[in-house]
């Protein structure tokens, strides 16, 4: 597929040219979102809403960058912003809760499974879901870019805005305080 | 504790050989599906939304606003005049300025 003629066909407005690209990147756009927010139907909810984006602001693309590069950019903000409401949402049912006026939804915390990871890997994998929540957000989504998405230092570099000096840094820095989460964690189960 | 950061390296590694995620079927008709509301939701909201609109409706309340309450202020001080003038024609028509020796 070109990708300029399929921009070029989207700012358009060509119908058949955004099912095209949403037929190419929608699981890319998903697997991106699902490996951040770590909950199924959250992560179909805003790879929806990236899709959408990008047909009402594709006139703004620039063409700098690639369109996955592009993609993987909005991508990653709409799934800090589901991480922001859920915890806005958690801070305001705890305070609901204190003051007695909350319903008291238990809520139910239970291991993600990725669906990518072979069955060998599987349980591995959920720990280290779980330690990647208690990460910085830019430490967080370096990690899961690099690991589970396979990009390549320079290509997080774009994504994320920073020089490729800095995803070092902040790959370095993930990975030591992963270290720490799971010492700690090891520590509290022997 | 050699067994710990043997297993901490292998959670670490655990990402490796991982899959793409895959969206449910017919993920295009529900995206479709999406921007269809959201564009009736736009066209029906658009002057609105956009904030010149918000600002100019605002800037229309206000200034209609302060012409009320100057009108108001304004009616207020002729009614007091009036008030007093109407007063004073009353007690000049029934001498009550005049002073008696009753």
């Amino acid at each position: 597929m070109n990708e300029t003629a399929l921009i070029q066909e989207l700012k358009q407005g060509n119908a058949q040219a955004f099912t095209r690209l949403v037929e190419a990147y929608q699981h890319l756009v998903y697997h991106t979102i699902l490996n951040i927010v770590q909950q199924t139907e959250e992560a179909e909810d805003a790879a929806q809403e990236v899709f959408v984006q990008v047909y009402q602001n594709i006139k703004s693309f620039r063409g700098d960058s690639k369109l996955s590069t592009w993609l993987y950019k909005i991508a990653v903000s709409k799934a800090l912003d589901y991480e922001r409401k859920k915890k806005t949402k958690k801070r305001i049912g705890f305070i609901k809760n204190l003051v007695g006026i909350g319903t008291r939804e238990e809520e139910t915390i239970s291991d993600f499974h990725h669906p990518g990871i072979a069955l060998d890997n599987k349980e591995a994998a959920a720990v280290l879901f779980k330690a990647l929540k208690q990460l910085p957000e830019t430490q967080r989504v370096a990690f899961t870019l690099i690991k589970a998405d396979g990009l390549s230092y320079d290509e997080v570099s774009t994504v994320m805005n920073v020089s490729v000096k800095a995803v070092e840094s902040l790959m370095h820095r993930a990975k030591e305080n992963l270290r720490k989460i799971l010492h700690n964690y090891y520590s509290a189960n022997d | 504790m050699k067994k710990n950061i043997q297993d901490i390296e292998k959670i670490l590694n655990s990402f490796d050989g991982i899959q793409t995620a895959e969206v449910k079927p017919f993920f295009h008709t529900r995206v479709m599906a999406r921007l269809e509301k959201e564009t009736a939701a736009e066209n029906t909201w658009m002057p609105v939304r956009k904030p010149v609109w918000v600002i100019a409706v605002l800037s229309c309340l206000l200034m209609a606003n302060i012409y009320l309450i100057f009108q108001q202020i304004k009616q207020t001080k002729t009614t007091d005049t009036s008030e007093t003038s109407s007063l004073q024609n009353f007690a000049s028509e029934y001498h009550l300025n005049e002073t008696t020796n009753y």
